[in-house]
């Protein structure tokens, strides 16, 4: 693959790579460098991609790596018990990227746990399929679904009480 | 049916896009590795085994698991029988019938997290099931309503010709709120999801169903004071415990944590006592952090299928072409491994290299639990402070670096990477930085433009610190500046002055 192609198909995700960032980091300017050093990182081991054809997952992968390698680095690290009842996510005040209509839904989001509020996020805002979720975290598609549907009923419960 | 795509955010920031175009526009093509010192690496585990069971029943009746168990949890036979023996899984035969619909309770199996129960659902005859319905409401007597976050339900398959489908529930465990010998499930309602923009109840129902609850299976710990390598650093590993669902590492919580900023431990592979050895685990991210409720803390991960404990000899740490692996029982060992390999001292790579001689040539670019990044005038180094290991990261003279022709160097604020301009005058940057697999640093080359100078320098400024302006009278035993950490300074210091002497130290108040 060479850079032209490299770079088509990362600005073809640019979208992706912000919002997916940004459900983990909730800082603009977090965002903009984790995924600097995720695309410099990807482009340098571009050759170990065996399909183009998976390059949208295996980018989102690095890129989530470098988010937790990041929020490792800051102290705030993946919840140690994230299955625990209640779940949880960081809340943070409403930032301008979210449109209007749909900060409700975002702060309901921010109470899922990181890890059940990441499988939302890539299956009904970036639009893959369960499978390619379950190969960018490498958990089992039953997995996938048990948290979306998990995290689905949260939603429903949090946005009904509002 | 189309997915409906949510468009919950506004367009890309401008300035997130101006930086990904510039990151595009500047990337180059030569780059080299600097290796890890990888090694081959052994632990051999104390002799003495432990078998912490829960409480273990001599002779529970054994039964057929349902198949939907047994893909749950990857067992066959001979495993199902053992963890029925011990009371980890039971049969159970409730069942209640209202509304049309009968829930009928099949069987229970406790991990060390959950309960999984599993139950069969019988519809009416007609009514036609998709996979976005589900339970509209579940609630467990005697816990708070409607606290579902902790609980999972799951449709395992299609309606068979009777109308009727499994159906898995994961009731999770939790110590503030013990559900005893038995728990009843209540349910209300069933719902369309997904097709519509609501939930809609398609069949209003209430129904109550008790299952038993299992004990914890055998867990079997090993007390081994094994070293376990993780990136530069040298973990303790104090025990091990292998359930049928879960292995736990227990380790030095600060140790550990300083382990794992660079190269989260991934676990790769269990070898059983017949050398077979089962890859391609499910590892994401690493083992997970953990604490027990005894104050404990380490790591654990989930097995994708279960396993028995009994039989798993070794764990193999697999991370790029190296391969570290703990034998869990020195005596069924097996063949002989790689030994265990030192990991270098600073001290040494400053005279290997030809590296500092004074502790004052020395300068701190980051400090992160106990892993400090410094320089002298032609090397950076990763060193772990607390062990003692090091590691040079680049040469900066075999890339062009000079200091007196106006060469500079910076670590980027907020990531891993290093940026070395060559010379005033060099049109390109030199990026070292951790690859994407752990235990590596790459380094290659990118057009200096938009990389130079680093744009967020200023973040760095209120950082680092004019040694003498925290000790008065430092003189030859501190380097030049002290640097902040998470707000507590730290500064290289060394009793007689030289590189080989040096310590990291906490700055007092």
């Amino acid at each position: 693959m060479d850079k032209e192609e490299f770079t088509r198909l990362v600005l073809a995700m640019e979208s992706t790579l912000f919002h997916v960032s940004y459900t983990l980091l909730h800082n603009e300017q977090d965002c903009a460098d984790v995924v600097q050093e995720a695309v410099i990182k990807a482009y340098a081991s571009r050759g170990k991609l065996r399909e183009q054809g998976y390059f949208k997952t295996w980018i989102v992968r690095i890129l989530i790596n470098e988010c937790y390698t990041f929020l490792r680095r800051q102290k705030r690290y993946v919840p140690l018990e994230e299955e625990a009842v209640g779940g949880y996510g960081i809340v943070t005040e409403v930032s301008s990227p979210i449109r209007e209509e749909y900060l409700d839904l975002y702060r309901a989001m921010e109470e899922l746990s990181e890890k059940d509020r990441l499988c939302i996020q890539l299956f009904y805002m970036e639009d893959y399929s369960v499978r390619q979720i379950a190969q960018i975290l490498k958990i089992p598609e039953g997995t996938v679904k048990s948290r979306m549907r998990r995290a689905r009923l949260q939603l429903k419960g949090l946005l009904v009480e509002e | 049916m189309k997915k409906k795509k949510i468009d919950m955010y506004r367009k890309v920031p401008e300035m997130f896009h101006t930086r990904l175009c510039d990151t595009l526009d500047n990337l180059e093509e030569e780059r080299s590795v600097v290796p890890f010192r990888g090694k081959k690496f052994v632990a051999i585990a104390a002799a003495s085994v432990l078998a912490c069971a829960g409480l273990t029943v001599g002779a529970a009746a054994l039964f057929d698991w349902h198949p939907t168990a047994s893909e749950r949890f990857g067992t066959e036979r001979e495993l199902e029988n053992k963890l029925t023996a011990q009371g980890a899984a039971i049969p159970e035969n409730s069942t209640v019938t209202a509304d049309g619909v009968t829930f009928e309770a099949v069987q229970a199996i406790r991990t060390d997290d959950y309960y999984y129960l599993l139950m069969n659902m019988k519809l009416p005859e007609g009514f036609e099931w998709n996979d976005d319905m589900g339970i509209e409401e579940t609630n467990v007597e005697g816990l708070p309503k409607d606290i579902y976050a902790g609980h999972v339900t799951n449709w395992a398959g299609e309606p068979d010709a009777e109308n009727r489908i499994p159906v898995e529930v994961q009731l999770f465990v939790d110590g503030n709120m013990p559900l005893g010998d038995q728990v009843t499930l209540q349910f209300s309602n069933l719902a369309q999801y997904e097709k519509t923009d609501h939930v809609e109840t398609v069949l209003e129902g209430q129904w109550e169903l008790s299952f038993v609850l299992p004990q914890e299976a055998d867990t079997l710990v090993y007390q081994t004071k094994s070293v376990l390598a993780v990136g530069t650093h040298e973990l303790l590993i104090d025990s091990v415990e292998i359930s049928p669902f879960q292995i736990r590492l227990y380790t030095e919580e600060t140790a550990a944590m300083h382990a794992v900023a660079y190269s989260p431990i991934r676990l790769t592979g269990l070898e059983y006592t017949d050398g077979s050895v089962i890859e391609d685990m499910t590892l994401a991210l690493g083992m997970s952090g953990m604490r027990d409720g005894d104050g404990g803390f380490g790591f654990r991960m989930d097995l994708d299928n279960a396993v028995d404990p009994e039989k798993v000899a070794a764990l193999h740490f697999t991370e790029c072409e190296e391969e570290f692996v703990l034998v869990l029982n020195g005596s069924d060992a097996g063949e002989s491994h790689a030994q265990v390999q030192n990991m270098t001292k600073l001290s040494e790579i400053l005279a290997s290299l030809g590296g500092a001689e004074k502790v004052t040539d020395l300068q701190i670019l980051d400090v992160d639990s106990g892993n400090v990044i410094l320089a002298d005038d032609d090397h950076i180094y990763l060193w772990d402070a607390e062990c003692d290991n090091a590691m040079c990261l680049i040469t900066l003279s075999e890339h062009g670096y000079s200091a007196k022709a106006g060469g500079e160097f910076i670590k980027m604020y907020s990531g891993d990477t290093i940026f070395i301009h060559p010379t005033a005058d060099s049109d390109h940057v030199v990026i070292c930085a951790p690859g994407t697999e752990s235990e590596t640093w790459e380094i290659w080359e990118m057009p200096a433009e938009s990389l130079w100078p680093y744009q967020y320098e200023y973040m760095w400024e209120d950082c680092f610190q004019e040694i003498g302006k925290l000790v008065p009278d430092a003189g030859k035993n501190y380097c030049a500046e002290a640097f902040m950490s998470k707000n507590q300074w730290y500064a290289l210091y060394s009793e007689d002055g030289t590189a080989e002497k040096t310590e990291l130290i906490l700055m007092k108040d």
